[in-house]
């Protein structure tokens, strides 16, 4: 572990996902007030002692729905990355150690699929089948798959090849478990660097999203959304806008020095 | 007289190359061209030749780690090529392979005793208990112990690291080993522990084994028959002996004089001066261009096997008038 | 004497130094051929790079000298050892297929050689010597060759290249590391063949190393045995291996496949070489001897056997069992 912290990208950027990490788990248990009471006398504040950021346009504490919202973020970050990375490695695994037809139906297949641009694929799921938390999640899941497939592929194509390999045939080990015990170890640095890069990118696109109206709807918070509305009130609290939109700079940063710094171990370790 | 363990007949393989560019060419290079072969229960057959000449290929296509392009192996009667992919990976418990460089063959990240397990895993040998019992037992006839089990290869030297590389080909108790260039990767004073042990093991589990090498000294040391391979084809084979010191085809004459070994005096007189060329012949002996006796009859096709003694076969216009 | 290395010690590490060469010295006279044997580990090209300044980032001679016709080359600044290497000292590496640039053309880089040394030579003269080059290695249709890219030359082909490069400006001296070491065993042939015309044309030294045994008896005229870091054993070629006085000698000459009847054990070397952090006082041999004692623990001493032969053993003067 100690080799992963010597490397200051990595050692930067977990620090400030771990602080997140650590404000969105201190939030399961407690926030400074309910994010979704209602407090009738309190709308659009400023910050003062009770409400430390202030109220929002319904008059909920606003540092309270900020740290609920962060539960959204790593939900539809984590739950996005997990569902993608599954489905496209998988498709990987399979079309480049089988190859044959099967290869060439799947990379056709993700081809095409790559082919949709992602903001468009989103918009339409969404604008289908409804908006929310769900659906969010899919839709993200869905544009994300394709990169998965078409890396692990190339590095399971190099890998069939290699000694270790042909050891693991020549003992008779089933080609499920060469996959998955064998090949599949070998490329977890690459899924690593590229999956800490689609976190960040999936909360943009939420942001997105939200910007559009089309994200995470109200009362559940994301960032995205609390941004959104706050927008119209920079002028009177501009800590409402600005904290939101910190929090995903931050995020986004974290995530990328992470895949930044794990990039450089593992190209010097030549695990790649 | 004992029994044939292994028939190899007609085997070629070719492998498709691409020339450079978009569009270029493809082309195929015939790395094993139409092998018959047999090998016999209990003996070791030396594999000897230089870079390029296929034995390597040979070797991983009887086992069909590669798969042949055509020809057939048969292995104590049973045709290797029709079996199922299943029947076949039941089939490897048979025929084991020991690789040249056990730290590329043996994966990095895995502990060596997960290493070893997974053979027995793989033909669901035993409960966890037997397999454990099994390993423990084994790592002493290789000559390692207990604490060897809990590291990871790239601890090992390169002594160690081919021994459970041997090791692994032995879990599955196998009746025949290819043993592809296994001491070629190691230092001079482990290369004899190694084949040392590879004699041991040989003799203790009574196996069969094919070894591939392109170093003659090690070769006539281990084998009981030796073939030396030339561009794809087997050019001589025979009895150890008689291949080492009444050698007969104009290839194998050229490799022993080539060999500068500690107890020989060398007369450099040249006997061929152009380096190995890999343009095939299309038909005909592939030797032609650097034999110096050759004549017009070797180009009208590759010359047929002739027996030149009771244990010896040549591939060579020279011997077929007979 | 054209090379003399005088008691060399060389240490490498970042924080910590560890001694990888401890105490090497050899003589290397005109239109010799000295051979280094070794295993990997035991320092034989550490000595050659730090006879060419060519010592690993955090390597330095902590003691001893390197003389070159008379010229300490541990005190020359780089510059002056640059002008050197490729001019009055050619190298000849193992990995041909790595010493070549792959993306320039075979007479490129034989021309760049000579430009170097030569600044005052016109195009046209670099490239008539080039040829003349490709033609000493006896590399086949030169007129082809010098177009071409190393990819697409044979082995033994871009070891003649090589073998150009290095003899390009005349040299006094050749070294070469493992240069024959890839090569299929003909070609080997051809390749030792090549080099031994080479030197007795051109009256040039050479510094041959090698763990391969006989071809070190074919090349050299004298040969010194490595093991750890240490020279334990020197003598003629002849006398090396038909009186083999160190353990460690008679050990590799025994282990020999060629020496072993078939049918019968070969008799090695219990253990493994040891690596230079393992190195404690006394005979690095130690563990591995069949004939130590005690005192070996403690001292090490040379001892010289016969003419011109000596061993770094206390027993080696004992009668052989």
């Amino acid at each position: 572990m100690s080799r992963y912290y010597a490397n200051r990208n990595f050692a930067i950027g977990s620090t400030i996902v771990l602080l997140l990490l650590v404000m969105m788990i201190i939030s399961l248990f407690w926030t400074p007030y309910d994010p979704n009471m209602i407090h009738d006398n309190h709308i659009l504040e400023s910050p003062t002692r009770e409400f430390l950021l202030g109220t929002d346009y319904l008059g909920r504490d606003i540092l309270s729905r900020v740290m609920y919202a962060s539960q959204t973020v790593f939900i539809i970050g984590g739950g996005t990355l997990i569902i993608s990375s599954i489905i496209g490695v998988s498709i990987g695994l399979i079309s480049g150690y089988f190859g044959g037809w099967l290869d060439e139906i799947l990379m056709r297949f993700v081809d095409a699929w790559m082919t949709i641009p992602g903001t468009i694929m989103v918009i339409v799921f969404v604008a289908s089948f409804g908006r929310g938390m769900t659906q969010t999640l899919i839709a993200i899941s869905l544009t994300g798959f394709a990169n998965f497939a078409k890396i692990t592929r190339s590095k399971v194509l190099s890998l069939k090849e290699s000694d270790h390999v042909l050891w693991a045939r020549s003992v008779g080990v089933k080609r499920g478990r060469i996959l998955v015990a064998h090949i599949l170890p070998d490329i977890m640095p690459t899924l690593l660097v590229v999956g800490a890069l689609r976190f960040s990118s999936a909360i943009l696109t939420e942001a997105a999203l939200s910007y559009l109206g089309l994200g995470i709807q109200p009362p559940d918070a994301s960032w995205g959304n609390i941004l959104t509305r706050a927008q119209a009130y920079i002028l009177s609290n501009w800590l409402y806008a600005f904290i939101p939109g910190l929090l995903i700079t931050l995020m986004v940063i974290g995530f990328n020095l992470i895949s930044d710094g794990l990039n450089k171990i593992y190209s010097e370790e030549g695990a790649y | 007289m004992n029994k044939k363990l292994i028939k190899v007949r007609g085997l070629s393989k070719s492998f498709d190359v691409r020339a450079r560019g978009l569009l270029g060419k493809k082309h195929s290079i015939l790395a094993v061209n139409n092998i018959d072969l047999d090998i016999f229960e209990g003996e070791t057959l030396g594999l000897v030749g230089e870079s390029g000449c296929g034995k390597s290929t040979l070797g991983k296509s009887v086992l069909q780690l590669v798969t042949p392009t055509s020809g057939q192996v048969f292995f104590e009667g049973v045709e290797l090529n029709t079996l199922s992919k299943e029947e076949l990976r039941e089939f490897r418990q048979n025929m084991q392979l020991v690789f040249q460089d056990p730290h590329s063959s043996l994966h990095s990240k895995k502990r060596v005793k997960w290493l070893l397990e997974e053979p027995l895993i793989a033909h669901n040998i035993g409960t966890k208990e037997i397999r454990e019992e099994l390993i423990m037992d084994l790592i002493k006839v290789i000559g390692l112990t207990e604490d060897h089990l809990e590291r990871f290869p790239g601890e090992l030297s390169g002594g160690q690291a081919q021994r459970i590389g041997i090791l692994s080909a032995l879990m599955l108790s196998p009746k025949f080993i290819v043993a592809d260039e296994a001491v070629s990767a190691l230092d001079m004073s482990i290369q004899g522990q190694i084949l040392n042990l590879l004699n041991n093991i040989k003799k203790r589990f009574k196996l069969t084994m094919l070894f591939i090498t392109h170093d003659l000294s090690v070769c006539y040391y281990m084998s009981d028959r030796i073939a030396v391979m030339y561009l794809g084809n087997i050019v001589e084979i025979g009895v150890a002996e008689k291949v080492y010191k009444e050698h007969k085809h104009p290839y194998t004459k050229l490799l022993f004089s080539s060999l500068l070994t500690v107890d020989k005096e060398i007369d450099y007189v040249d006997i061929i001066s152009s380096d190995i060329a890999s343009e095939q012949i299309e038909g005909g002996c592939p030797f032609y261009h650097r034999c110096d006796k050759r004549k017009g009859k070797c180009l009208e096709g590759l010359p047929k096997m002739t027996q030149v003694d009771k244990d010896q076969f040549v591939r060579c216009v020279l011997y077929e008038e007979i | 004497m054209l090379l003399k290395v005088k008691d060399l010690h060389v240490a490498i590490g970042k924080k910590e130094k560890v001694k990888i060469l401890n105490s090497v010295s050899l003589e290397l006279d005109k239109k010799q051929v000295i051979g280094i044997i070794g295993e990997s580990g035991s320092g034989k090209s550490m000595t050659v790079k730090s006879i060419l300044n060519l010592l690993p980032k955090h390597g330095e001679i902590t003691q001893g000298e390197i003389l070159y016709k008379g010229t300490d080359l541990v005190k020359l600044s780089d510059k002056e050892m640059r002008k050197l290497l490729g001019s009055e000292i050619g190298m000849i590496f193992q990995n041909s297929m790595t010493a070549l640039n792959p993306l320039i053309k075979i007479k490129d880089q034989v021309a760049e050689v000579i430009k170097t040394h030569n600044k005052n030579l016109s195009e046209k003269e670099i490239f008539i010597r080039v040829d003349r080059l490709l033609k000493e290695v006896n590399l086949p249709n030169i007129e082809v060759v010098r177009d071409k890219y190393p990819h697409e030359l044979s082995g033994g082909q871009k070891q003649r290249v090589l073998i150009a490069i290095a003899i390009a400006n005349a040299p006094d001296m050749l070294i070469a590391d493992e240069a024959t070491t890839a090569l299929d065993v003909t070609v080997q042939f051809q390749i030792v063949k090549l080099l031994k015309s080479m030197l007795d044309k051109y009256d040039m030294s050479m510094v041959f190393i090698s763990h391969d045994l006989g071809l070190i008896r074919h090349v050299a005229d004298y040969v010194y045995i490595m093991y750890a870091g240490e020279i334990l054993e020197k003598g003629d070629v002849l006398q090396i291996f038909k009186n083999p006085k160190h353990p460690y000698t008679k050990g590799l000459i025994r282990s020999l496949p060629e020496f072993s009847k078939k049918g019968n054990k070969i008799e090695v070397i219990p253990g493994r070489a040891i690596s230079v952090h393992e190195k404690e006082e006394g005979c690095p041999f130690y563990k591995r001897c069949n004939i130590r004692v005690d005192s070996c623990k403690k001292l090490i001493k040379e001892v010289e056997i016969e003419d011109n032969h000596y061993v770094k053993c206390i027993k080696a003067g004992d009668r052989d069992e």
